[in-house]
């Protein structure tokens, strides 16, 4: 069911990189693993060193098991150095206010 | 009391009650390939779970089992392929990827405190469906744009011509940085003026942190990460805008990148 920009009228367009375990296979899909993860991981998908990615801070507060997982919030203002992103940090700073 | 024992409570979703004694329940696997999903009644919520062991689900493991991405792949996808199936049936809270409950009771005990809340979801997501979008801008192809269509920098070339010499070239070794400035600006822009076109048709977004082009592995530059609840039959007109805007010559360069109907992972908070 789920669809992309370039072929939303594909409705058996079902994600599919599921079974290639290559990040490089992870390009130019109509979801990608890293869509999958940034809906289903509570605070998104960040890199750990050159080829892993991460669960980011997974914030269970209601549950019985506080799962913390690598806190990476300074990992993720970090690679916000570069300033085309740190712009846009700016900008949806603030567009929450 | 139940006492503490290996298995734990893998929780993926909450489903109106009244909606599941309407329907047939399936034999689906569960996130533990050797165990059935299952649907846990709980007065007007019913709770789709799976009962997991504690070596592979325990908090120590799990933090383990997530740094290894086959792994994640596998356990991600089966929690997001579940969540779809649930999603087309049923009015769904999507619970996020590792939610985690030590006893049926301890997962009854927060689900009653939670009470309110869940009847104001049921509410707000009944009929609706998640759409997320993320903007890509190659620079060089967006810069190029501007130079040929920005009405800002035909008027700075008007007031390069109108002055001295000497004026004029050092003002045209600058118009580099100027076009690269404006094109930040025009990029900022048209992100927030389709955000705004989006939020108009929907009835809760978010805005969320861009990846670092490491993760993505593009060359371009993630510079919008948003994502829309509406009603499903608004689908279309979103479809429509954010093609448009692919379509539209003063976006040449960048790419609006829509993905969806996915169950409403971000609007379905407890809290």
């Amino acid at each position: 069911m789920q669809q992309t920009r370039s072929t939303p009228s594909t409705p058996s367009n079902r994600p599919k990189t599921l079974s290639d375990s290559q990040p490089e296979a992870l390009k130019n899909q109509d979801v990608s693993l890293l869509d999958i993860l940034d809906c289903v991981l509570d605070k998104g998908v960040v890199l750990r060193g050159d080829i892993t990615i991460s669960i980011a801070d997974i914030d269970l507060v209601y549950l019985d098991l506080r799962i913390l997982l690598t806190s990476v919030e300074t990992l993720i203002e970090a690679s916000q150095k570069d300033s085309h992103d740190d712009t846009n940090r700016k900008m949806k700073e603030a567009q929450k206010l | 009391m139940q006492t503490k024992t290996d298995q734990l409570i893998y929780l993926y979703a909450l489903i109106p009650t009244a909606e599941f004694n309407n329907a047939e329940p399936s034999e689906e696997p569960g996130i533990d390939p050797d165990e059935k999903l299952s649907y846990h009644e709980i007065g007007p919520v019913t709770a789709v779970i799976c009962p997991v062991s504690s070596s592979e689900f325990s908090e120590d493991e799990l933090k383990k089992n997530a740094e290894n991405m086959e792994w994640l792949q596998e356990k991600a996808f089966h929690h997001h392929e579940t969540m779809n199936r649930l999603n087309r049936d049923f009015t769904v809270i999507p619970l996020k990827f590792g939610t985690i409950y030590e006893t049926t009771e301890s997962l009854e005990q927060a689900l009653h405190t939670k009470h309110e809340r869940l009847k104001e979801l049921f509410t707000s997501l009944a009929g609706k469906e998640e759409w997320n979008v993320k903007v890509y801008a190659d620079r060089d192809t967006f810069h190029q744009t501007v130079l040929e269509t920005s009405p800002a920098i035909e008027e700075k070339n008007r007031e390069i011509e109108n002055m001295s010499k000497g004026k004029q070239f050092f003002e045209r070794r600058k118009l580099d940085q100027f076009v690269s400035e404006q094109a930040d600006r025009e990029i900022n822009e048209k992100c927030e003026a389709l955000h705004d076109r989006l939020t108009g048709m929907s009835s809760d977004q978010e805005i969320k942190k861009n990846w670092d082009r490491k993760v993505t592995g593009r060359t371009e530059s993630m510079c919008f990460n948003s994502a829309y609840l509406l009603d499903t039959e608004n689908a279309g007109t979103l479809i429509d805008a954010v093609e448009a805007a692919n379509k539209a010559p003063e976006n040449a360069g960048l790419t609006f990148e829509l993905t969806g109907p996915w169950p409403a992972y971000h609007f379905s908070s407890l809290e």
